[in-house]
């Protein structure tokens, strides 16, 4: 028998993935007449972690049951305790964790850390890095006209939309509960703009909850080494702030940026998906 | 005199590319010099306010320019002057960066002085400058046709794109032609232009027309650091004569 993995009660002991992890424990514990409780939770479901209160398990059946588990206590007292001690163990790794778990996307705490790690790539390069906020347009009266569960199953639809029109390069974050950033290594303003442009479309294309169509606000912003002074990383948050928040305010579903752009008409008026197509396959020849 | 504004003169063709660098005014100096061979009277306009080049590349310097038609109240016909390629030149000031916001006020003016001088020629080309700024923009609005200058660099690409669509979009207007330059050859031109007629149609349901190419060619930097006229000196070398076709388009080129 070998030990199972950490995090895991019981370990299969057959390969099998699509069997229970106890399965293969069940006849010592139909010896003992307390089947009744791994019928109730179904020999086709995948658990993590099963809780079995066994009492008076004669010694050899003990050590094969602690053999296939982390958890073979002896005592209530124990229990307690244990409970106590995973408990702390869970929030720790919570906070450890870089990603955010509705969504799988990289948590706040990842983005401070990322931000602060493609600044200081900036500076060395020289190559400007951009950050853009994302907001969704009335998401709170989606969460209460539908409530919570359906909310966040469209939060989740629309980050994926978001996502797929983002670059490999790019990094999106969830920043809060219908705020998304994302920074964009070697980005300067004017194509993190081209880009936020792309997602405002985008998004119009998903299938709306309201009676409106599905919009998002956005807000972008750039550091470049050479014009934005030091990196400052809550500098470049701020600006990127101010920007969606002057997009939420002339009226949402827009993009505003700070700073400047070599060309303010150019910007505004041809779309990625256009540059795209011009630059496409025209040297494919 | 001079007939209405919102009725652009016909001889009117504003030159413009988007980006800048991709030999617009050497394409504007050599058309102008083509059209006078066919024995046309030419007035080039320098519009490339704040970046006005087109004295450079005759080597000329103009005591009088535009500027001070509009600032000083100069009479225009003092202003203008007879090039040795054989077309009038009406220049402007160039260095000043802001000039080509502080001339945005001073559009209307600027657009019905040169009106007074318009039925005297055959041809008025107007070299509008790079960039979309206003200015470029009014400029461009203010002929009924407009000559785009593009080469296969994306940047230009993205740039003659951007003057098409803003112009299309903001004011409707349809009568595009493109002038492909520094290309291999006709079939790399025709390509290229092919490409961007497909993009304009795709998204702006706006078919472009074809005027010509002029090919990549020593002999194009050479002129202008000579400061000569090409299609004067050598008008049956290659690029002589890709500017002599492109002129002969602009003439039958019906809007």
């Amino acid at each position: 028998m070998t030990r199972n993995p950490a995090g895991k009660a019981f370990y299969p002991l057959e390969e099998s993935v699509e069997t229970n992890p106890v399965a293969n424990v069940l006849p010592l514990l139909e010896q003992y007449g307390i089947l009744t409780a791994w019928k109730a939770a179904g020999v086709h479901q995948r658990c993590e972690l099963f809780v079995l209160l066994v009492r008076n398990l004669p010694e050899r059946e003990r050590r094969i049951l602690k053999a296939a588990s982390d958890l073979v206590l002896s005592d209530p007292e124990e229990v307690v305790d244990k409970l106590a001690e995973l408990e702390q163990e869970n929030r720790l790794l919570r906070e450890l964790s870089l990603t955010d778990e509705l969504t799988g996307l990289y948590n706040y705490r990842f983005f401070a850390k990322q931000l602060d790690v493609e600044m200081a790539r900036t500076t060395r390069t020289g190559q400007a890095c951009s950050l853009i906020m994302i907001d969704l347009d009335d998401f709170k009266q989606i969460n209460d006209t539908f409530g919570h569960d359906e909310g966040n199953a469209f939060l989740v639809k629309v980050t994926k939309t978001l996502g797929e029109r983002l670059r490999p390069t790019d990094i999106m974050c969830r920043y809060g509960g219908d705020e998304f950033a994302v920074i964009m290594p070697a980005t300067d303003l004017l194509d993190a703009v081209r880009i936020a442009e792309r997602l405002n479309v985008s998004v119009s294309r998903i299938p709306p909850k309201l009676d409106k169509p599905f919009s998002v606000s956005i807000g972008v912003a750039e550091y470049h080494p050479e014009r934005s002074g030091g990196p400052d990383v809550n500098h470049l948050i701020n600006l990127a702030d101010k920007a969606l928040y002057r997009a939420k305010e002339r009226g949402k579903d827009g993009i505003c940026y700070e700073g400047q752009l070599p060309d303010l008409d150019r910007t505004t008026s041809v779309s990625f998906d256009e540059k795209s197509a011009l630059l496409g396959s025209r040297n494919d020849e | 005199m001079s007939s209405p504004l919102h009725t652009p003169h016909s001889s009117l063709t504003a030159i413009a590319s988007g980006k800048g660098g991709v030999g617009k005014t050497f394409l504007t100096a050599n058309l102008a010099s083509s059209l006078v061979r066919t024995g046309k009277k030419v007035l080039v306009v320098d519009c490339d306010l704040g970046l006005a080049n087109m004295d450079i590349l005759l080597g000329i310097s103009p005591t009088l320019t535009l500027q001070d038609v509009i600032f000083e109240q100069r009479d225009i016909n003092e202003v203008i002057i007879t090039t040795k390629a054989g077309f009038d030149l009406l220049p402007a000031s160039s260095g000043v960066k802001e000039m080509g916001q502080l001339m945005y006020d001073k559009l209307q003016t600027i657009k019905e002085t040169i009106h007074t001088v318009v039925p005297e020629y055959d041809h008025v080309l107007l070299d509008t400058g790079a960039g979309i700024s206003e200015v470029v923009l009014q400029f461009n609005l203010f002929a009924p046709r407009n000559v785009i200058v593009l080469n296969k660099e994306p940047t230009s690409m993205t740039d003659a794109y951007a003057v098409i669509k803003v112009m299309h979009q903001r004011f409707q207007t349809r009568t595009f032609g493109i002038v492909v330059n520094s290309v291999g050859d006709e079939n790399e031109a025709q390509k290229l232009f092919d490409h961007m007629d497909g993009v304009c149609k795709n998204f702006l349901q706006l078919p472009l027309h074809y005027l010509g190419h002029i090919v990549r060619h020593d002999a194009i930097p050479q002129s202008v650091v000579n400061q000569r006229i090409l299609v004067q000196e050598a008008p049956d070398s290659v690029v002589g004569r890709n500017c002599q076709t492109i002129a002969a388009a602009i003439s039958n080129w019906k809007n």
